[in-house]
């Protein structure tokens, strides 16, 4: 969904819903949400300044969350994010998030960010 | 019509990890060359999935593009074992891809059908046993 009101990285990880893994550019907006674990279902769908929540945590999520020009990939449920992951993410220049919100926790949260109810 | 710009990539089958790489490096190439965004996006969409598809399928294969005045035009061939039910696999949600690559996010059955979505133009010319080539073009 689109956000009525766009937030930042910065915004939400000072939020406290989320903890920083990487951060390309922590001023770019978060404009809408799009939950998926998968990697077609993402790229024909994620809107560019969207964040991607997902449990997957390999590295074939970039170029995919890179494609639809995502601003950040959030990683839900507490999933153990791998090296592999963050290392990719920083030579794509994907801001990367964790939480351990399942994704439909986060879902909410996103929502009350943007809605100004936290 | 004048061709502009070319570009070729081979795609390794065997390397999942790279999977996606010509497909993001085709996006950064169209943004340097002033392509519309729009245009940019459908062509990027529809390589990816063409280009998993031959990771996952076809144990590689090669791309080239052909950027036009007014066009992106994207040849993806492979030597794999063909597509013997074309019709079956522009249907959403069917998909061949064993487990251990659906664990990865891959085989969600969308690939085909994104890459019609994604392209104004789409042929599949295929051979079971022989191989596959997929012709999109995006007009813009």
């Amino acid at each position: 969904m689109k956000y009525e009101k766009p937030f930042s990285v910065n915004d939400l990880i000072s939020s406290g819903g989320v903890s920083a893994l990487f951060i390309e550019d922590g001023e770019r907006l978060i404009t809408g949400g799009f939950a998926t674990d998968l990697l077609s279902h993402g790229i024909g769908n994620a809107a560019s300044g969207d964040a991607w929540l997902t449990v997957l945590s390999n590295p074939n999520i970039i170029a995919p969350a890179s494609i639809a020009d995502v601003t950040c990939i959030i990683v839900c449920d507490s999933t153990p994010v791998t090296d592999a992951l963050k290392t990719k993410c920083e030579a794509m220049g994907i801001s990367l998030l964790s939480t351990e919100m399942p994704i439909t926790d986060m879902s909410v949260y996103l929502y009350k960010l943007q809605a100004g109810l936290l | 019509m004048s061709e502009v710009f070319k570009l070729h990539y081979d795609v390794d089958g065997e390397n999942f990890m790279a999977a996606g790489a010509a497909s993001s490096d085709v996006k950064r190439v169209l943004r340097q060359l002033g392509i519309d965004a729009g245009a940019i996006r459908k062509a990027a969409v529809a390589m990816y999935e063409g280009e998993i598809n031959m990771v996952i399928h076809a144990g590689g294969g090669v791309a080239d593009i052909t950027v036009g005045d007014d066009y992106i035009e994207i040849i993806l061939s492979d030597k794999g074992p063909g597509i013997p039910d074309v019709e079956k696999a522009m249907q959403e949600g069917w998909s061949t891809a064993p487990d251990n690559i659906r664990a990865l996010g891959f085989g969600a059955g969308m690939g085909l059908p994104n890459m019609k979505k994604y392209s104004d133009e789409m042929n599949i010319d295929t051979v079971v046993g022989e191989g596959t080539t997929v012709t999109m073009r995006i007009n813009f």
